[in-house]
């Protein structure tokens, strides 16, 4: 219990939030605005947020009448074992936006009309099963629908008939498992100018149940409107592609398939010279040979700000320096081996780049630091699978960032050490996975001090004890959100670790994976 | 330097200096748009505000006077709370009915960034509490009718935070 900084009384409830008396608690408070009270409900995370409703009629009003407060939220219905049929009548829905439907429906009744004309986007559970005839009836209600999520959906029948109405302010659509081309038909029928379309349809079996080019076809039919495509890289849907001559696509993925030839890529690229995003990293593998394919690509995209690939061992990373202004490399290293790379570049800094994610990339001594040093203004560094000589590499490389802000790695045993200066700009830290002995562990918290996001994943009780001590001894004083992955705890192993944490923002204890 | 004068709605007169006078966006558009003149020595009246409130405000607005342009924040970004500077935290320290009289002037004189940090203050005060603390904390009285609340409960279980 802590007493009040006023009046120094002690109130009757604990916490570590700032206590106030209303010391003129006998008159009435001045009143503040409703916009006031919208803006002050805007700091807060969505469940006290919702409890805002239950205070008073007003604080109800405030929230439900406020578009910002009300799009941080959507109604869920996350029944597995109850279908919603006929006889479900939910009364009294919150006035929300969004909404998730992860029960199975097999009947929607009248409430859904009402509650359907204010939703804006519609996701159902991933791989739900659903009658045609059910999903039309949903969406014949949901005029205003914006975003319509698919994820995985599967329709127990076919559609019988084409669909006698149209979403037309529907602008984004995600169905990734289309396994009959008619399909295609319903959509190109439901959608209207849409802006972003993500389609696949080859299934989990690798064989393909729908012909590129019908699916080709599908999206010609948006190409005016279409900015952003998530689609099953193939041969002769990138050949297709080619011709589209309205597409100005500004964000593309392929996935899937591995596409025979690179040449491909780089044809579209330069038909699509608007594109910001492309991420490739499933469909091509660029090796030592096709990286004058990157090179091109990087010239032929000026405005590309985010790459993801692929790269097949021996990779020499210089080719980055075409692309003047990237601001997020995702590298991915070969699926059974880790690539290897190199860096020789004696050239400028790279100053946009400020997001590095690296899976399964081995790096020689030094060529990490090499490589940073070119990329002054990284402030996010991903590192999974990654393999140094020496875990001290990593960490020379790391100190010398300037701006270092959220870092994910995993620590491995073989030359371990701390880093022998603090990170001191560090404000979220994920480790992965952790082999360091207690006291190397201890030394690198220590050389974070001004952490306020840590998640750890580790089997290690030690390391859990390292992170208990460190917070309670003040080691990390801005800490306040933590998460700890570990082997199962005893009751009051648990209860000690909430009773250090007390005063942070946000705690999970759950099991190591 | 340049100073101007205001006049609080109790009748008192301020001497500020403009450049602290300007941290409030009403009395700038008043200088530089409207071009009220104030060289004549004729105080602007401030006729929502009471002068025992400006004057904290003042103190709050000579030290913030040379704070740099707050970066535009991304509307999706989850806001913080945690992040008042201890100055602030400081100043803030007073009872209620001040910390909402300083808001209301706060808005009446359109001070971005100190309705910001009174924002984070209340914020700060309603995390961690059940509606009924809720109710003593601002004196707020349960107006639904018996059973009402519990219903709001259970319609609240259907909601969750958007995730994306």
């Amino acid at each position: 219990m802590e007493s009040c900084e006023i009046c120094g009384e002690l109130h009757p409830w604990r916490g570590t939030v700032v206590e106030r008396c209303a010391t003129s608690a006998k008159e009435s408070l001045p009143e503040l605005p409703p916009e006031m009270w919208a803006e002050i409900f805007n700091h807060l995370p969505v469940f006290p947020l919702l409890k805002m409703r239950q205070v008073c009629r007003r604080w109800r009003d405030i929230v439900d009448h406020s578009l910002a407060l009300v799009s941080k939220l959507r109604v869920t219905f996350f029944d597995v074992h109850n279908p919603i049929d006929g006889s479900f009548e939910p009364k009294h829905l919150p006035r929300v936006p969004n909404a998730y439907l992860v029960t199975f429906v097999t009947e929607v009744g009248p409430w859904w009309a009402s509650f359907g004309e204010r939703l804006t986007t519609l996701k159902f559970g991933s791989g739900s099963e659903i009658k045609s005839s059910v999903f039309l009836d949903i969406l014949r209600h949901t005029p205003n629908l914006r975003v319509l999520d698919l994820p995985l959906v599967e329709f127990t029948d076919d559609f019988s008939t084409l669909p006698d109405f149209r979403l037309d302010k529907l602008e984004e659509l995600r169905a990734d498992y289309i396994d009959v081309s008619e399909m295609f038909d319903v959509y190109r029928v439901l959608c209207g100018a849409l802006k972003s379309l993500t389609v696949m349809w080859t299934d989990y079996h690798d064989c393909r149940s729908v012909e590129p080019l019908e699916a080709a076809h599908f999206v010609r039919g948006f190409q005016t409107t279409l900015a952003e495509l998530h689609i099953n890289g193939s041969d002769e849907l990138l050949t297709e592609m080619v011709t589209f001559d309205r597409l100005k696509l500004r964000k593309l993925r392929l996935t899937y398939e591995e596409l025979s030839n690179g040449w491909l890529l780089v044809n579209l690229c330069r038909k699509q010279p608007l594109l910001e995003y492309l991420a490739v990293d499933e469909v091509f593998k660029f090796n030592q040979e096709s990286v004058v394919m990157l090179n091109q690509i990087g010239h032929l995209l000026p405005k590309l700000t985010y790459l993801s690939i692929k790269v097949a061992p021996f990779v020499d990373l210089t080719f980055l320096f075409n692309f003047a202004n990237l601001h997020t490399l995702e590298l991915y290293g070969d699926h059974e081996n880790f690539s290897l790379v190199q860096f020789a570049f004696s050239g400028n800094d790279n100053p946009n780049l400020n997001t590095l994610h690296l899976d399964k990339i081995h790096f020689q001594k030094c060529v990490f630091q090499q490589f940073l040093n070119k990329l002054p203004n990284i402030r996010t560094i991903s590192l999974r699978n990654c393999k140094f000589n020496a875990q001290s590499d990593l960490f020379e490389a790391l100190v010398s960032l300037k701006h270092l802000d959220k870092l994910t790695l995993d620590i491995q045993e073989t030359g371990c050490s701390s880093p022998a200066t603090p990170l001191a700009t560090l404000k979220h830290l994920r480790i992965r996975s952790c082999e360091m002995s207690r006291k190397l562990f201890a030394a690198f918290l220590a050389s974070c001090p001004h952490l306020r996001e840590l998640w750890l994943n580790s089997r290690q009780a030690v390391h859990v004890e390292e992170v208990l001590a460190a917070i309670s001894l003040q080691l990390l004083p801005q800490l306040a959100v933590l998460t700890l992955l570990t082997r199962p705890m005893t009751k009051e192993a648990k209860y000690y670790a909430r009773y250090v944490c007390r005063a942070l923002e946000k705690v999970e204890i759950g099991l190591e994976f | 330097m340049s100073t101007i004068k205001l006049e609080t709605s109790d009748g008192v007169k301020f001497t500020v200096k403009t450049q602290v006078a300007k941290c409030s966006g009403t009395i700038r558009t008043m200088l530089e748009d409207i071009g009220i003149n104030p060289q004549d020595g004729e105080a602007i009246p401030l006729s929502n505000v009471h002068s025992t409130i400006l004057q904290k405000i003042l103190v709050w607005a000579e030290h913030h006077v040379d704070d740099p342009e707050p970066p535009r924040e991304d509307a999706d970004a989850a806001k913080r709370t945690d992040d008042i500077c201890s100055w602030d935290e400081d100043f803030l320290k007073v009872d209620q009915r001040t910390l909402f009289d300083v808001m209301l002037a706060a808005n009446y004189l359109d001070m971005k960034q100190l309705i910001a940090v009174c924002c984070k203050t209340v914020a700060n005060m309603i995390k961690g509490k059940t509606a009924d603390q809720i109710r003593r904390t601002f004196n707020i009285e349960n107006d639904f009718p018996p059973g009402e609340e519990d219903k709001i409960r259970l319609r609240n279980q259907f909601c969750e935070e958007r995730s994306r």
